[in-house]
């Protein structure tokens, strides 16, 4: 019994839906007469009024009818879109997520809530008045329809020679899949929502299915319906199969228009599970057919051999049913199975896609991080054994444990896109505010990274997308004087690059003021004066604490509010902001994430004893460096291959042992030549250093274990691993640290 | 959803459902009907104190319904609650049940059982309103 | 690595006993409240961590956990001492920012786990004793000797112990 994991569904879909209706609505302005766009837009909103229906959520039911009708007007080309009708639309939007929200937690709307849900009802009421003034216009304008008109149908049935019935109603036949019950639908609700499009003019149930009562299964659903139906104008045959979209396919719906052709109304009575004479019955006491008309039928039937081997072969599914029909337009049948192909891709989809709590996950990566950790163990005791044999299946054996490591941390990856997308709104309505003229463009929506990310990247990114829509684009007066378009364009994009998530929030407003913030910097004692500094090293001042709070009083012309926030939240994410500036050009700035957070693959190195760990994703290569003392004497550089690096010993750094000094490990190893030193090259970021370490160990898988909050403030570690022999390693901060080196190897050059 | 027991004995039992009847307990209601339903020449559901009900209920209503006139007992539903008649209305069931139903007159206005079979036939309806 | 799992407080004798953990640290007995003790382990293998303050004497792993440990020699006295052969570390667990931290502290030896009456503890002296008093939540007699009640949330007071930057300024915040 899972009525409430059907609501469930509802809930999420509503939510997948009013995403996909704020997107499509952010874009209608620019789309006014992409028809396919805007029967989208209708779809939706239809889809959230029917389901809301089946679950009796009647108020969204009622709001969203009005909100479709508007947007009815809009795809028939009788309400035009303004700016205000997307404004209201995008509120109606607001609204209608409200009250699908209140429905799940199962709150009452307050008095406020009540009123605003008039308010807007009014001027939604409002367009659709507009388009009955409008209509003498509108009809000038070649209307492109749809679907088409259920006038089609009458017309073809008149105008066809064959006789069809005297019935002027629809006629339904429903019988429903043995588990209709079970999957938490009520075939009531779909009969009091058919009434919502037109009026049941009879309904008969049918029982003939139901067995005797010791064999009555009462979770098993044997009645079925037929129902005449006087459709509401405006309403076709896919309309009337709408409401029965959420039925699946083990369900058996038959719609006959009003003066079909006896001939279908013979098909109907082959296709229903029950006896003809059954059928028979129930169609001429409900007034249906005439008992000449049945008649008729019925001799039909009886010389036609096809329809009788098709009804033993089993009840056909609806999309088959109405192949059979030949009077159904073509274009009609068409939309119709393809809404319904459409329909079944989506359950296929939502039928192998599963949903987990995310703390099941959680506690699968752990578990599979001590799996990783026993996994190294093992592999260093068997290199112990010798045996080539054993050494073999733990080969096989650790490969197995990568590729299971690495499908559970892709469990947890999800595509940044949604994020994106959330983003259109927020310009849209600051941009209106601030009487800017933006566009957003989104690329790399596609791009996955760790669920947690996702979460956690969403306000420091809101943070920069308003910054830039604030301080970083011009008004439109002011971009026509700068000889700019007058739409200014903030690019969010995503992209991997060396083992690292990239996320760019770019613009093309006016840039950082090289001057204003040098100014500031100097006052801040963060430079000297006359201190030449780069650009990007000046830019990234903007992030400091001190600054950001500086700036907003002094209103420097950049983006100084809450940069420093922004970087505190992505440093805790152990990702690193950058900024890219260019005065009158625009501003970009890129964060770079860890592709995951809790296992990496690493890299061993020994520091006086001590085992520190790379992410090896960050690793460039290691090799021997010979340094000479004048290399040293002129700071801390290295030449490789024509490049020149910083480094940083580490030995010094951590143990305060010089360069040169023998080590007591290197004493005990005993190294090849005197000035040769191992070194690690890491990037990140686009930067690049060298880090002097005692010996190099290789590749270790690591699973990240935090330090806790003893350590937070520490910031060239960023956590602990555990070794196979229950050793603890050290998880170097290679970001933290390249930047660190860089800073140091600068101010050495600049002094 | 509970029942009460109101009288019980071969010739008539008279029984008492109350609370929700739906999917979630449909079958439990079969399983407490099949103690009772075979046991007694006219079985009597008072339907007074049924809160919320599904096609499932309304099934079962049926069912039991026609199973009677198949064996030739009797079961009769008496004081309706307004969910009941709310399924019994639309599904067009009033003569199919062939009961006597009371509709309160405030309540008359939320109903008109207009649905159903034109011409009523077989046994089991003396009384279809 | 040898575990003693050790129990919450009893009623006794109609007085409100409390179950404490006693050590000794240098000349001193001590005692903390057992509630806040996860476990008592002996030697285990300590991770040294480069560039912290002393009284972090490392971390260590305790199934599958990383966990600090600090050293109670060096919070009280500031001493950088060595491991002694007695050497113990009494897993303790606190609240912090609404999450549970574990951290080790490392002291001499344990002395016992005892029942000892409530009343009988007197409220911290206001001199007369070596270390903050603000560590101290308490003092008791107890066999001859005293017996100095800890604040195990004073004595490892995370905002404090976290409260570091590294030697010679290198690494602390990334305004160079």
């Amino acid at each position: 019994m899972n009525l409430d994991s059907a609501k469930k569904v509802f809930f999420l879909e509503s939510r997948e839906n009013l995403q996909r209706i704020e997107e499509n609505l952010l874009t209608l302005v620019d789309n006014a007469h992409d028809i396919e766009f805007i029967n989208a837009l209708f779809r939706e909103v239809h889809t959230i009024k029917g389901s809301a229906g089946m679950f009796g959520y009647q108020e969204v039911t009622d709001f969203a009818h009005n909100f479709e009708n508007v947007l009815d007007g809009v795809r028939k080309f009788e309400i035009t879109v303004t700016p205000e009708l997307v404004e209201t639309a995008l509120d109606a939007h607001d609204y209608m997520k409200l009250l699908i929200s209140y429905a799940e937690e199962d709150r009452e709307l307050t008095d406020d809530d009540l009123r605003q849900g008039e308010l807007l009802s009014e001027q939604l009421r409002g367009f659709e008045d507009e388009q009955t003034s409008n209509d003498s216009i509108s009809s000038s304008i070649p209307k492109k329809p749809l679907i088409q008109k259920p006038e089609a149908d009458k017309q073809r049935d008149q105008s066809s020679t064959a006789p069809g019935v005297e019935s002027k109603y629809w006629h339904i036949s429903l019988r429903f899949g043995e588990n209709v019950f079970t999957t938490g639908l009520d075939p009531f609700s779909f009969i009091v929502y058919l009434k919502n499009i037109g009026e049941i003019k009879n309904l008969i149930t049918v029982t003939e299915m139901i067995p005797e009562f010791k064999d009555f299964n009462p979770e098993i659903c044997y009645i079925g319906f037929e129902i005449d139906f006087d459709a509401a104008s405006g309403v076709d045959k896919t309309k009337i199969l709408e409401v029965f979209e959420f039925l699946t396919d083990d369900c058996t719906v038959i719609i006959l228009p009003p003066h079909s052709e006896v001939e279908h109304y013979c098909q109907l009575i082959a296709d229903l599970p029950e006896s003809a004479v059954q059928i028979g019955d129930i169609l001429t006491q409900s007034g249906t057919l005439t008992k000449i008309e049945l008649e008729e039928a019925l001799n039909l039937q009886q010389h036609s051999k096809k329809s009788d081997s098709l009804n033993t072969g089993g009840r056909p599914l609806l999309g088959e049913v109405m192949l059979t029909e030949k009077m159904i337009s073509q274009p009609i049948m068409e939309a119709a199975l393809e809404k319904q192909k459409e329909n079944r891709v989506k359950e296929e989809q939502r039928k192998r896609s599963i949903r987990i709590d995310a703390d099941k996950v959680d506690q699968l990566i752990t578990l599979v991080g001590e799996l990783v950790i026993s996994g190294a163990n093992i592999k260093q005791r068997t290199a112990k054994l010798e045996d080539s044999d054993l050494t073999e299946a733990v080969e096989q054996m650790a490969r197995l444990v990568d590729d299971v490591r690495d499908s559970t941390m892709y469990i947890r990856m999800v595509p940044i896109g949604e994020t994106f997308s959330s983003f259109k709104r927020t310009v849209h309505d600051l941009s209106r505010d601030m009487n800017k003229k933006v566009d957003l463009v989104i690329n790399g929506g596609e791009t996955e990274l760790d669920k947690t990310l996702v979460e956690k990247i969403q306000d420091p990114l809101m943070h920069i997308v308003r910054n830039a829509l604030d301080h970083g684009i011009e008004t439109p007066e002011e971009r026509v004087s700068n000889g700019k378009k007058q739409k200014a364009i903030v690019n969010l994009n995503a992209f991997h690059e060396s083992g690292s998530i990239v996320i760019e929030v770019s613009d093309d407003g006016q840039g950082l003021s090289r001057e204003k913030i040098y100014k500031k910097a100097v006052e801040n004692g963060l430079l000297a004066s006359g201190q030449t500094v780069d650009d990007r090293t000046l830019w990234n001042m903007i992030m400091l604490p001190g600054f950001s709070t500086a700036a907003q009083v002094t209103d420097i012309s950049g983006r100084g509010v809450g940069m420093d926030v922004v970087k505190k939240n992505i440093d805790s994410l152990r990702g690193v902001v950058d900024i890219d500036s260019k005065e009158s050009e625009g501003t970009t700035i890129r964060i770079h994430l860890p592709l995951t957070l809790a296992i990496i693959d690493g890299f061993l190195v020994t520091v006086e004893k001590q085992k520190y760990v790379f992410p090896l994703d960050m690793v460039l290569e290691c090799t021997d460096v010979e340094f000479n003392q004048d290399d040293k004497e002129g700071g801390d550089f290295f030449t490789l291959r024509g490049e020149v690096l910083p480094y940083l010993c580490l030995q010094e750094l951590f143990y305060g042992v010089a360069m040169g000094e023998k080590s007591s490990d290197e004493v005990q190893h005993g190294s090849q030549g005197e000035n040769k030193n191992k070194i690690v090259i890491v990037e990140y970021a686009r930067k690049r250093a060298g880090f002097v370490v005692d010996r190099l160990l290789g590749e270790f898988q690591t699973v990240i274990k935090p330090l806790g909050r003893l350590f937070h403030n520490m910031h060239w570690i960023s956590g602990a691993t555990i070794l196979g022999n229950g050793e603890v390693a050290l998880i170097i901060d290679v970001p933290r640290l390249i930047e660190y080196v860089s800073k140091m190897v600068n101010s050495r050059r600049a002094q | 959803m509970e029942f009460a027991i109101v009288s019980k004995s071969s010739a008539e039992t008279e029984i008492k459902v109350i609370g929700d009847c739906t999917i979630y307990n449909a079958q439990q209601i079969k399983t407490f009907l099949d103690e009772h339903y075979f046991v007694t020449d006219h079985l009597v559901l008072n339907l007074a104190g049924v809160d919320e009900v599904d096609s499932s209920f309304f099934q079962l209503l049926v069912a039991i319904k026609k199973d009677a006139t198949r064996i030739k007992k009797r079961v009769s539903y008496i004081s309706h609650s307004l969910p009941v008649l709310k399924y019994i209305d639309l599904y067009g069931a009033a003569a199919l049940l062939g009961d006597r139903i009371v509709v309160k007159k405030e309540d008359r206005e939320k109903f008109d059982f207009k649905y159903g079979l034109k011409i009523v036939k077989g046994e089991p309806s003396n009384e279809s309103r | 690595m040898k575990e003693k799992r050790i129990y919450e407080k009893e009623e006794h004798e109609n007085r409100t006993m409390i179950q404490l953990l006693s050590f000794r640290q240098g000349k001193e007995v001590y005692a903390v409240r057992i509630n806040s003790v996860r476990e008592v382990i002996d030697s285990i293998a300590i991770t040294p961590i480069p560039l912290v303050p002393h009284y972090i004497k490392g971390v260590i792993n305790l199934r599958g956990n990383v966990l600090p440990v600090i050293d109670l020699n060096a919070r009280f006295y500031g001493d950088r001492g060595g491991i002694e052969k007695s050497t113990s570390i009494i897993i303790v667990e606190l609240q912090s920012h609404e999450e549970i931290v574990s951290i080790g502290l490392m002291i001499d030896a344990v002395k016992e786990v005892m029942m000892f009456p409530e009343e009988e503890i007197d409220p911290t002296p206001d001199f007369g004793t070596n270390i903050r008093t603000d560590f101290i939540s308490g003092i008791a007699r107890h066999e001859e000797n005293y017996l100095i009640l800890l604040d195990i949330n004073a004595v490892l007071n995370i905002e404090e112990l976290s409260d570091f930057t590294c030697p010679d300024g290198v690494l602390e915040e990334r305004n160079g």
